[in-house]
């Protein structure tokens, strides 16, 4: 664990501000539900992009990595999403 | 860790019963109205405004309201039917010079919602009006548009001063003009941020009139108050369909993160190199889905 994240350090730092600033803009716009919305759009966008950037640097990208970071944004945006309704 | 918040959502307190006078209310929240009132004064003391004081027959018109928006299945401060908010008010027989209203559902806290119509600038002001000096709160569980939710009414009011008696002020409406300062009633617009000004209301002792007389409105409500589908929880349920979701989707995190988790320590051990994403991406991924399923309390404010 300590190896990959030291390996790309980086990355996983990018990836955790990403986060943690979506956490606190989807709490941040609420009520207001078409805000939230758009901060999930948001995380989804910003993690399937992260992911191809990460992978294309360490030239890893494959079609079937690209497709697993889209069905994984997309699996957690939805569930996020459900909850706004 | 995933289990633990799992647990955390789920074991909220949720077995209340409905009642109309202000006691412990709602189905899946631990909402009531007293803790409405008392939050909503400590806001108001906190800006310099006087604390409300609770008014029975507002009590009533806000239940009567809760209970409309239940039988004619709609969310807004105008009825499908084109019922205006102050209707309940006259309804219940209670005078006023000013008059608003704020709703709520699905909401599980009272200082999540008392916190969502503060951050909403027309809510807001119609909790901080210093105009208000009474108010009433109707916390009632039902299903709504296919949901079973919990509504929150509160409803604002201050009554004219020097009230005159019903008899004479039938008299005395007959024959005077209007008078220039009439009554309003703001109603906090659902996303708007605005104030909505419903249509002029009677003036004061036009509506002293009209409430106090034996309309066949008044029978209407009787009679309807009898068939609305108001949930009498006497057995209420354990879960509401928000926290049965948000279980079922920390079910899943927990499950897919197990699995992620497993997969990498597998082959780390082995050193085995695949091309596939990062588990470890995913996994903190879904552990912020798990924290926003956990900490963030739904709720529509109107």
């Amino acid at each position: 664990m300590h190896r990959e994240i030291l390996k790309h350090k980086i990355a996983y730092f990018v990836l955790i501000i990403g986060l943690i600033g979506s956490i606190a803009g989807f709490m941040g716009v609420w009520p207001n539900p078409w805000l939230q919305r758009a901060v999930i759009g948001l995380l989804v966008i910003f993690y399937f992009c992260w992911g191809v950037f990460v992978h294309r640097q360490s030239g890893t990208l494959t079609r079937k990595i690209i497709e697993e970071y889209l069905v994984v944004a997309l699996f957690a945006g939805g569930m996020l999403l459900i909850i706004t309704f | 860790m995933i289990a633990v918040f799992g647990l955390a959502a789920v074991a909220q307190p949720l077995k209340f019963v409905v009642n109309q006078s202000g006691g412990i209310l709602g189905y899946a929240s631990n909402i009531s109205a007293n803790d409405v009132v008392s939050q909503i004064n400590q806001q108001r003391q906190n800006s310099g405004a006087s604390a409300l004081t609770t008014n029975s027959t507002l009590n009533q018109a806000a239940f009567a309201k809760a209970q409309n928006m239940l039988a004619q299945q709609y969310w807004a401060h105008v009825a499908p039917d084109g019922t205006q908010p102050w209707f309940f008010f006259k309804q219940a027989g209670y005078s006023y010079s000013i008059a608003g209203e704020n709703l709520a559902r699905d909401f599980s806290d009272t200082s999540d919602m008392v916190s969502a119509w503060m951050q909403s600038p027309t809510h807001k002001e119609n909790i901080m009006n210093a105009r208000y000096r009474e108010t009433g709160v109707a916390v009632v569980n039902g299903t709504l548009l296919g949901t079973e939710t919990t509504l929150v009414v509160q409803l604002f009011g201050s009554a004219p001063t020097n009230t005159p008696k019903i008899s004479d002020t039938a008299k005395t409406v007959k024959a005077s003009p209007a008078p220039s300062n009439r009554p309003t009633t703001k109603v906090a617009a659902t996303g708007s941020g605005a104030v909505q000004n419903i249509t002029p209301i009677p003036s004061p002792p036009t509506e002293i009139t009209v409430i106090n007389a034996p309309t066949s409105e008044n029978s209407t409500q009787t009679l309807g108050a009898e068939v609305l589908p108001i949930t009498v929880l006497s057995a209420p349920p354990l879960f509401s369909p928000l926290q049965l979701m948000k279980a079922l989707f920390l079910a899943i995190i927990f499950v897919l993160s197990s699995t992620l988790f497993y997969d990498w320590v597998l082959m780390n051990n082995s050193n085995t190199v695949r091309l596939v994403g990062k588990n470890l991406a995913h996994i903190l991924l879904l552990l912020t889905i798990a924290f926003l399923l956990v900490f963030f309390k739904g709720g529509i404010i109107g």
